[in-house]
């Protein structure tokens, strides 16, 4: 069965100049073990779902419709004390920027030691101390630092720490809000190793949320793109890409194994989610577009049990 | 359902500025009163309120309704100008330091602090003693003393906007100092001063009428601290005037809260967009 | 033919406030060597990348030769005339000449100024302009040429009207403007969307084909740098490590770091196996630089004389540059 299960999830934004339509009917799957690379460029909505799964999101959000179901459970309906167990136990978060994450007057060991315990009662100090200086060992850190305070370690050693405490609580879910965006290209590479790393070892069932599209080929067996607060299309990574604007994306990156030439890049501005069009959102960027994508918004079509896309030109396929 | 959204969010800061137009309208039209102020009745010597006055007479038989209305103009004029005094000074003076935090910021801070430790009512006190009891230099001797807090607060956003890429843009472009103080760090300070200003404003008010009731006020302008003053000197409480004391009283606490409200929320509304840059 | 910018031996040291118990005791005074001596030419018309991570010191470059930050030595020649040395106002003239386009363009524009005035601004500073009708053609033509058309859309619009990418023309069209002759462009697209990217960069390559400009192109993404520029130089710790053509750069680099840094490109292309060189630990502190070589600690093909010699930029190949001992 499905650990998490994202059945077609809309949220909207309250904001002044009218209702922000966020995220529109999305649905996604996670299996235990897997781990999804969610995509999308910036207002795309996958922060968005990102902080919707742990209940986290702003004052003005409304959840307009659709379940996150946690194995059996809907987590939108919970109440604050069945959250408060889920959240850091079951589900745990590594935030982007996750170098201001940390109290800079206490600890590491403390922090982590914090969050097991509320979690674990029952796991006394010593042990939760144990452990704490063994995730630094796994997560490449030192045991030997678990006692540092956050500024006496770097940017990316601070991000490695936030990735131990999010592993603190043995939890079934991680999702991860852009962890590699602000490192350096070495740091990211050594993140990007250490994910690897974990899930073979571990099993680690992983959301990864990012823009980069090479950081989810390198770490993620499977990804999702979404564009305008839609999902556009989910594959398992190998699988070629067959939506337009995924594969426009793909060839936005440079490729050094490729020539030197510039023909990458999307004209046009992403669309006003306040007033999304009525068809496909992409529509007015792409290429391949024709009358019926500014008409209707297309379904989701299954060109393999691990490949969906949404697009009228498979669509037609089809027919 | 828009303005009553609007209403709602906003109450507090709409109800100080009803106050306050109250007031303003009264100083404007002060021939609203019934009665000349300075009119003295020595058959009516500290009368309870009446048909004929209101709010009852004072120890000359002057009628306070009319002296309360008439003190309304006084209170708000030396309020708005001594904090106009004051801001100006602090903004000009937190700019500067701000900006050359290097150079001569270091002593105008130095300048600051020393005026921060000198404690402010005291000082405003001998001033005024020792200047007169002139309106003009209530006026003066407030302001020169209350520009600390806004100096302290414009000198640390301009330390921060400093910093931002705009003003780097403006180097690279060619920018005199002098412009980028002037076209791009001011107007930007701005709107965090606007908030900070009207709230000098009630501080304003609230030390005239410490500075009137201690007698170094302008006799010949009565302001509420005047009022308070003299029926402080006329053993008011003793007698039991009670109207003598309560509607100054009154007047000067609803004047500096509708102040203060309005400073409040339009520092709410200024301060978050200040945050999320 | 002459070269239009040669910066040689340039140094900026920014001093370092020592609060420890050392300096109570007279440790001598600390610095923050960001940029500790490098030499480099740069011809007309060509786009010069300078690639590097963070705090390699390569924005402090471009500050130092355009005199947004104080250079602690080294001569700066522009076209022959050493503008390190020059007297404020005599450097003025030539700001026109060398503009900068910055990495942050939610920041780079000031919130109050609508999109005339910041266009427009640089033209009066410089008196390019007679009165407000030619300022507001000439900003019209600017917009334009940068790619905002219709340019009577933006004109009066405040900076958070329009979006990332739309910003970051205005700030290209500012330096439009002024008719530059070269540019500093630091990590011109690193903010935004990438399928915005493009988009900029094509913008930059027309304007330099159409004015000959050159660029000093400044980022920290080492495929963008091979994808657009005629040389690359790669920096660490405050020093240029290897210079040459973007091919021979990923492809043949000599360095070890610049090898290390061209394995670790993100490839969007999953099928593709590569042999990573992912070095350890974080790049060391730039207050306390060791003798010898810099990249002594982390370098995988280190020899003894590493750490006592620093090495020094040979050229190992026609145009190819490295400073390497085992070279």
């Amino acid at each position: 069965m499905a650990l998490l299960s994202i059945n077609n999830l809309s949220i909207h934004y309250r904001a002044g100049e009218g209702i922000v339509k966020a995220v529109q009917d999305v649905s996604l799957s996670l299996e235990p073990k897997q781990t999804l690379g969610l995509i999308g460029e910036s207002g795309c909505g996958k922060s968005t779902i990102a902080m919707t799964l742990l209940r986290l999101l702003p004052s003005n959000a409304v959840v307009q419709a659709g379940a996150v179901m946690l194995e059996n459970r809907d987590l939108l309906t919970m109440d604050a004390a069945e959250l408060r167990q889920i959240r850091g136990a079951r589900i745990a978060m590594v935030f982007q920027g996750a170098m201001n994450a940390f109290n800079p007057v206490r600890r590491l060991s403390s922090q982590i030691v914090e969050g097991i315990r509320l979690h674990r009662p029952e796991i006394d100090r010593t042990q939760a101390l144990n452990k704490a200086a063994g995730l630094f060992d796994l997560v490449g850190i030192g045991a030997g630092r678990v006692h540092d305070y956050p500024h006496q370690l770097s940017g990316g050693m601070k991000q490695r720490a936030m990735i131990a405490m999010a592993l603190s609580c043995d939890p079934e879910l991680v999702i991860a809000d852009e962890p590699v965006t602000a490192l350096d290209v070495m740091i990211q590479a050594q993140i990007i190793e250490l994910l690897k790393d974990l899930r073979r070892k571990m099993g680690l069932t992983l959301i990864l949320i990012t823009h980069d599209l090479s950081v989810v080929m390198e770490a993620c067996d499977s990804v999702a793109v979404m564009y305008g607060g839609r999902l556009m299309e989910t594959a398992d990574i190998g699988r070629p890409f067959k939506h337009p604007y995924t594969q426009k994306l793909f060839q936005a990156f440079p490729n050094i194994e490729k020539s030197r030439d510039i023909s990458w890049g999307i004209p046009g501005v992403p669309p006003d989610l306040i007033r999304p069009p009525q068809g496909c959102p992409f529509a007015p960027r792409c290429d391949a577009a024709f009358t019926q994508c500014r008409k209707k918004m297309p379904p989701m079509v299954a060109l393999a049990p691990n490949h969906q896309v949404c697009c009228h030109l498979y669509l037609e396929d089809q027919l | 359902m828009q303005i009553g959204k609007l209403i709602k969010h906003n109450l507090s800061g709409l109800v100080g500025l009803l106050v306050l137009a109250v007031f303003v309208v009264l100083s404007f039209f002060p021939q609203m009163a019934p009665h000349d102020p300075h009119r003295m009745d020595k058959d009516k010597i500290l009368q309870g309120p009446s048909t004929e006055h209101l709010l009852g007479t004072d120890e000359v038989g002057r009628d306070i309704l009319s002296l309360v209305i008439y003190g309304a103009r006084i209170s708000l004029l030396v309020g708005f100008f001594a904090a106009g005094i004051s801001t100006l000074i602090g903004v000009t003076i937190g700019i500067f330091s701000g900006y050359y935090d290097q150079s001569w910021g270091q002593p105008l801070m130095r300048l600051t602090d020393v005026f921060l430790a000198v404690p402010q009512l005291p000082l405003m006190l001998v001033l005024a003693a020792v200047l007169g009891a002139d309106i003009l230099n209530v006026i003066v001797v407030i302001g020169c003393l209350l520009w600390t807090q806004i100096a302290r607060i414009v000198r640390s956003y301009t330390l921060t906007l400093k910093e931002r890429p705009f003003i780097e843009r403006c180097h690279a472009i060619g920018c005199s100092n002098a412009r980028i103080i002037w076209l791009h760090i001011f107007p930007n300070v701005l709107p965090l001063v606007f908030a900070n200003a009207i709230l000098l404003v009630a501080s304003a008010i609230y030390y005239e009428v410490t500075v009137s009731f201690l007698g170094l006020g302008d006799p010949t302008h009565i302001s509420w601290g005047m009022m308070l003053h003299y029926a402080f000197e006329s053993a008011a409480i003793l007698r039991r005037a009670y109207w003598y004391i309560l509607p100054p009283g009154i007047c000067i606490v609803l004047t500096v809260l509708s102040f203060t409200f309005i400073g409040r929320r339009l520092d709410e509304i200024v301060n978050p967009k200040l945050r999320r840059r | 033919m002459k070269p239009h910018l040669m910066v040689q031996d340039l140094k900026v040291w920014f001093p370092f406030t020592d609060r420890s118990v050392k300096r109570l005791f007279g440790g001598g005074k600390k610095y923050v060597r960001a940029v500790d001596g490098i030499s480099f030419t740069i011809h007309r018309g060509e786009i010069f990348c300078l690639v590097g991570e963070s705090g390699c010191g390569k924005s402090t470059t471009g500050n130092a030769i355009l005199r947004l930050v104080a250079a602690t030595e080294g001569i700066v020649e522009y076209n022959g005339v050493d503008i390190l040395s020059l007297p404020p106002h005599r450097f003025a003239d030539y700001r026109p000449k060398l503009q900068k386009i910055f990495q942050d363009p939610y920041g780079s524009l000031n919130p109050r100024q609508k999109i005339l005035d910041v266009v427009g601004e640089p033209l009066v500073i410089h008196k390019r302009v007679e009165n407000e009708e030619d300022k507001r053609e000439r900003v019209l033509n600017a917009l334009e040429a940068a790619g905002l058309t219709p340019p009577a859309l933006f004109i009066d619009k405040y900076p958070h009207q329009v979006s990332g990418g739309q910003r970051q023309r205005v700030v290209i069209a500012g330096t439009i403007a002024l008719n530059p002759e070269f540019i500093v462009a630091d990590e011109p697209v690193s903010m935004l969307d990438v399928s915005i990217r493009a988009g900029i960069i094509k913008l930059l390559l027309d304007m330099q084909r159409e004015a000959g400009l050159s660029y000093l192109f400044i980022t920290h993404d080492l495929s963008l740098a091979w994808m657009i520029c005629n040389r690359i130089a790669v920096m660490y710790l405050g020093r240029i490590v290897e210079i040459g053509p973007p091919d021979t750069i990923i492809h043949q680099a000599s360095h070890p770091y610049t090898r290390a840094l061209a394995s670790v490109i993100p490839v969007p292309d999953a099928s593709a196996a590569r042999r990573k060189i992912i070095l350890e630990g974080d790049i060391p502190s730039p207050v306390d630089i060791p003798d010898g070589c810099r990249f002594y600690s982390r370098c995988y093909e280190r020899i003894p004389e590493c750490r006592q010699t620093a090495p020094e930029l040979r050229e190992c190949a026609p145009g190819h540059w490295v400073a390497c001992n085992r070279i």
